[in-house]
């Protein structure tokens, strides 16, 4: 077994852990873990003979995310220098927007301790389940709520868009606080520069308990600021496309049922 | 003996799958053996909604979520007042410091090469810009042979209650810049083997005690993590 294995622990605890993920749980000495579930640390308790919380260490009110990060990952490197293997469990899917792991596994590397990724499912998992969305069809454009304002990327009004971490934008400092409405100024003036304010967005909070499934309301965009007490850190927003873009390529879509045209793209068997 | 309360029954609900599944098929039954309010058990019986009442409430009086002195307010505390000669604790008795790592390589009699490495700390005033300081220096003669690039980092200082309910503080770096300065290595023959930039933070988590290795990590970490951010 890896040194570390980053394990995704799922949206909902207990339910969506995969049988990979608790297999490595049960190897590790220690998880180190970052979930603010009500019931994780029993939970992992049952599994680990040691599971330890390194959100309340790392997360202040008021206080920047990114030196927590880094805490994190020093945390998780001097357990697994001095008991490995351990594991660094975090909800949802390891790599969908968690900065720590990515560093873990980098100063893993310039350490020579092997890491392994187990994936877990991910809000957007959760969200497709929820709404019924397949990603295939339309395809699926996805921002990050900040960095879509920092960087004022264009969104395409024609394909369906996630803006994830809706409800910490335009901040790097953790709180627990409900927001203002002041907050969602900004990326209402953006997003209203590609939809018009009675275009719906659906804002989704996927299930963190047995007893709480996962929940969705619907508003219109120009309306977001009113929904400002309800937008908090672990709400995704689907925003549905305004138009379907026409086919461009007709001569390709002719060829779609054509036999000929699949024996020239293939061998014969 | 004490019944299980609110929280042992959302506890259990996630740890213990064979009583979900009791819970799903017989909510009142499975309820019987709780110590719940009224309204709880209301808010129990509406489901969805009503559940998510109580598992935020749960949530907001759990003793894992204690915060920091000052948390949850919309303006800082006003700063203390500084110790004569010193900048003085910032808002939520915040310390910024400016810390200059230095490395140096030796040979040994036995023409074994040596690290060597020293660290120099300054206080900064609460508004001031470290790159328009003077860096913190050492002295000379603390690091023989050549010097290597320098590390600066600019570490802010915080009292951590949640870490150490004691009085605890918790060292977090705002700033990692490496390389910055230095005395400039002897150029480089092809057959010379080029030190990753890395390499003496390395040395030190390598090197250190259980108990000063996490001080090195932090190093490292920011070090890792700054280089990703200029990449």
């Amino acid at each position: 077994m890896a040194d570390i294995a980053i394990i995704g622990l799922g949206i909902l605890p207990g339910g969506h852990l995969t049988r990979e993920a608790e297999d490595a749980l049960r190897r590790c000495n220690e998880v180190l873990y970052l979930d603010a579930g009500i019931a994780t640390q029993a939970w992992l308790a049952t599994l680990c003979p040691k599971a330890t919380s390194l959100f309340d260490t790392t997360y202040a009110e008021g206080q920047p995310r990114l030196p927590g990060y880094r805490d994190m990952t020093v945390r998780v490197l001097d357990a697994a220098m001095d008991h490995a293997p351990v594991g660094f469990a975090i909800a949802g899917h390891p790599t969908v927007g968690v900065t720590a792991s990515g560093l873990v596994s980098r100063a893993a590397a310039r350490l020579g301790l092997e890491v392994a990724v187990l994936p877990g499912i991910s809000a957007m998992d959760s969200l497709c389940a929820h709404l019924m969305l397949d990603p295939v069809v339309e395809g699926l454009q996805m921002f990050e709520a900040t960095d879509l304002l920092l960087r004022r990327r264009p969104v395409h009004n024609d394909m369906p868009a996630l803006v994830w971490q809706v409800g910490t934008v335009e901040s790097r400092l953790y709180t627990a606080n409900p927001s203002r409405p002041e907050r969602f100024a900004r990326l209402r003036t953006h997003l209203l520069t590609f939809y018009p304010p009675e275009h719906p967005a659906t804002a989704v909070h996927a299930a963190p308990h047995p007893l709480v499934p996962t929940s969705s309301w619907t508003f219109p965009l120009g309306g977001i600021e009113a929904e400002a007490e309800r937008l908090h850190a672990a709400i995704t927003l689907y925003i549905p496309p305004l138009t379907r873009r026409p086919i461009a390529d007709t001569g390709l879509l002719a060829d779609l049922d054509r036999p000929e045209h699949l024996r020239r793209m293939t061998r014969s068997g | 003996m004490r019944r299980p309360g609110l929280r042992d029954l959302l506890e259990r609900l996630v740890v213990d799958r064979g009583f979900l599944a009791a819970f799903q098929s017989d909510p009142e039954g499975t309820l019987e053996a709780f110590d719940l309010t009224d309204r709880q058990r209301g808010l129990l019986r509406d489901g969805g909604d009503g559940a998510r009442i109580l598992l935020a409430e749960a949530f907001a009086k759990s003793p894992k979520q204690d915060t920091p002195p000052g948390a949850g307010k919309d303006e800082p505390p006003p700063p203390s007042p500084g110790t004569a000669g010193f900048p003085g604790p910032g808002p939520e008795g915040q310390i910024r410091l400016l810390a200059r790592l230095m490395f140096s390589v030796a040979g040994t009699d036995a023409g074994q090469a040596q690290l060597h490495y020293a660290a120099a700390l300054s206080m900064l005033p609460p508004d001031a810009d470290p790159a328009a300081l003077p860096t913190p220096d050492a002295d000379p003669s603390l690091l023989p042979g050549d010097r290597l690039n320098d590390a600066l980092f600019e570490l802010k200082v915080v009292p951590h209650l949640a870490l150490n309910p004691a009085g605890g503080f918790q060292v977090t770096c705002l700033q990692a810049t490496l390389p910055v300065t230095g005395k400039p290595v002897a150029p480089q023959t092809p057959e010379d083997t080029q030190p990753a930039p890395m390499e003496p933070l390395l040395a030190a988590v390598r090197q250190a005690s259980p108990a000063d290795r996490r001080a090195a990590l932090q190093a490292l970490v920011a070090a890792i993590d700054g280089e990703a951010d200029h990449g």
